[in-house]
């Protein structure tokens, strides 16, 4: 059971924690007032209308449930931030999920992270085995109707909310991250992206996402900025419109939006009060990150940022194929394989060691968290790199199988588990192919009788449209090697032969 | 050319224009009794905006926030939508 959870304790146990979100949100929604603090569209909250919203959902989870965690799906709009912000100034530790997950994975992920409920916005897919148990605005809280499982895993006491990483284990992992960790990410971007109340910060974004969290929610509401977000489509025409409607100061967009709007035959549509364009979680395309600069004569903030210990770098685009240099509180070192510190120039592992970092996996089913974290305290990242003279860092490459797919990352186990599950299917090996402009998600199927429409509909099914495979590729046996497993150069071969089966 | 002729012109177009920017990986039949929705052919969010984008190029029509997502849920649907906005001269 959580520390936090219990009516007349709670407050006791939140006092035990100097720096919280809430108090820090409070003093912001005061300061700033009728300042606005969110649009979306026609809708506009001010800073006042932020707080109230923040206490009725805090006081709305307080009533109906006594413990955390419970699993949150936000979208991007106004009263959804009320409701993260509200739920972690509950105590009740919400696990932020990501709103393209379809109701299978839901489920499995209260199941994994042993959550004693579910909110989800009214009119979404309701999972199977769930039950309503109270509706608030748009909003309505659901449990499982078998009841919650007992926790595998204890939620520290200084958890305030979850995120989740695609993890490597099969299935997305659950990080608990404190109030401090939070603080020092936001207070660490604002700082370096001088974020202002002036600003008005367009962001694209999903508020699960690190690139919306560390860069355009706390961070903006503690700078008294306007955070605004895009009511339409993601095509360019729609971007447009916000993008002169908010007469945004600030845009942060994964990479595939500059790439549509780089492409946009009318040019970059932004106005001249647009002074920083945050990007992250994927590699910008030479032509995106040159076509923008030729277009605003600014270069892209691509910055470097990892989910379990946040935002890392803040890039000024002043050297050419950094990400930049660490953001205060953060600092790099590059070792090699054995852990022995590299000098300026070479590449190598990049350990980091930051105060926004997580403090747990809330699930006991892959390695500890301190399995990622080196003697002296250091995350190991996946992640190959090299700091120049300067400190500003240059990323060279990525250990490991994660596919990373427009900025998001993808577990291929966890797609394979799924697509082994089709009846006809023998194995599978799924993999990122590079294609002009961007990663397809790849499936390498061992089958003798399953169609292309047949793994689509199953994996439709079962998992976020992000993870299912764009190609299938069907042969009646996959290469190995003679010990059994896939056979990278064979695998390669049938990449490059293209051998796309259809229906 | 009859309402029906022209339709099926259309949705000829709009098959051509998602196997062109699914980059060959998704092939419909060119007149398949029950097309299938845009959902169960798996397109992920980016090949689903390639295609929004790649229509729009096609028929010169911008696709406003306010088009029902029934519209792009199915090909059909969509070459519906299309030919009426043509038939108005209208630019969405």
């Amino acid at each position: 059971m959580s520390a936090l959870a219990g009516q007349p304790s709670e407050m006791a146990a939140s006092m035990r924690f100097a720096e919280r979100i809430g108090e820090n949100l409070r003093e912001a929604c005061h300061g700033f007032a009728a300042r606005p603090a969110m649009r979306m569209g026609a809708e506009e909250w001010s800073y006042q209308e932020l707080g109230a919203g923040v206490e009725r959902f805090r006081d709305w989870l307080l009533a109906e449930t006594t413990e955390g965690p419970i699993l949150l799906v936000p979208r991007n709009e106004p009263s959804s931030v009320a409701m993260v912000f509200g739920a972690i100034d509950s105590g009740r530790a919400p696990l932020l999920a990501d709103p393209a997950w379809t109701p299978v994975e839901l489920a499995e992920v209260v199941r994994r992270s042993a959550a004693r409920a579910l909110v989800l916005r009214k009119g979404s897919a309701v999972p199977a085995g769930f039950v309503l148990r109270a509706e608030n605005g748009g909003y309505q809280l659901l449990t499982a109707e078998a009841g919650a499982e007992p926790s595998a895993v204890a939620l520290r006491e200084d958890t305030a909310f979850g995120r989740f990483t695609s993890g490597t284990t099969g299935f997305p992992r659950c990080l608990q991250f404190s109030d401090a960790a939070a603080l020092a990410a936001a207070r660490g971007w604002a700082e370096a992206a001088r974020l202002s109340p002036g600003d008005r910060v367009l962001c694209l974004a999903t508020l699960n996402n690190g690139l919306c969290f560390n860069t355009s929610l706390l961070p903006v509401f503690l700078s008294g900025g306007l955070l605004a977000f895009h009511a339409g489509r993601v095509l360019p025409s729609s971007l447009e419109k916000s993008l002169i409607a908010v007469d945004a100061t600030v845009f942060v967009a994964f990479p595939f939006a500059y790439d549509l709007l780089v492409k946009r035959p009318a040019g970059v549509p932004v106005g001249p009060a647009l002074r920083l364009a945050v990007s992250s979680a994927a590699p910008l395309a030479g032509s995106t990150r040159e076509g923008w600069r030729q277009a605003t004569g600014r270069s892209i903030c691509d910055y470097y940022g990892v989910a379990e210990v946040g935002p890392c770098t803040f890039n000024d685009g002043s050297v050419p194929d950094s990400v930049g240099r660490p953001l205060a509180g953060v600092s790099f070192t590059i070792t090699d394989e054995a852990g022995l510190e590299l000098p300026a120039g070479e590449t190598g592992l990049i350990r980091i060691r930051t105060r926004s970092m997580a403090s747990d996996y809330l699930d006991r089913e892959g390695p500890p968290f301190a399995a990622n974290l080196d003697e002296e305290g250091r995350y190991v990242s996946r992640d190959i790199g090299m700091l120049d003279a300067t400190g500003h860092l240059v990323l060279k490459g990525r250990r490991g199988r994660m596919i990373n797919v427009a900025g998001r990352k993808i577990d291929p186990v966890e797609v394979e588990a799924v697509v082994r599950q089709v009846p006809g299917v023998n194995d599978v090996f799924v993999c990122g192919d590079e294609s002009p402009g961007r990663t397809i998600l790849a499936a390498y199927v061992e089958s003798e009788s399953v169609t292309r429409e047949q793994l689509v509909a199953f994996c439709v099914a079962r998992l976020a449209a992000y993870k299912v495979p764009q190609d299938f590729v069907i042969v009646p046996r996959l290469p190995r090697s003679s010990t059994g497993k896939f056979s990278a150069p064979g695998i390669r071969a049938l990449q490059q032969e293209g051998t796309t089966c259809l229906p | 050319m009859s309402a029906v002729a022209g339709r099926d012109v259309l949705l000829s177009r709009l098959v051509g224009v998602l196997e062109r920017s699914s980059e060959g990986r998704v092939v419909l039949p060119e007149h398949g009794s029950g097309w299938p929705s845009l959902d169960a052919l798996g397109l992920d969010s980016v090949g689903m905006l390639n295609f929004l984008v790649a229509v729009e190029d096609e028929f010169g029509i911008e696709w406003q926030d306010d088009v029902p997502p029934e519209v792009l849920s199915s090909l059909p649907a969509m070459a519906s939508f299309i030919e009426a906005e043509l038939s108005r001269g209208g630019t969405r």
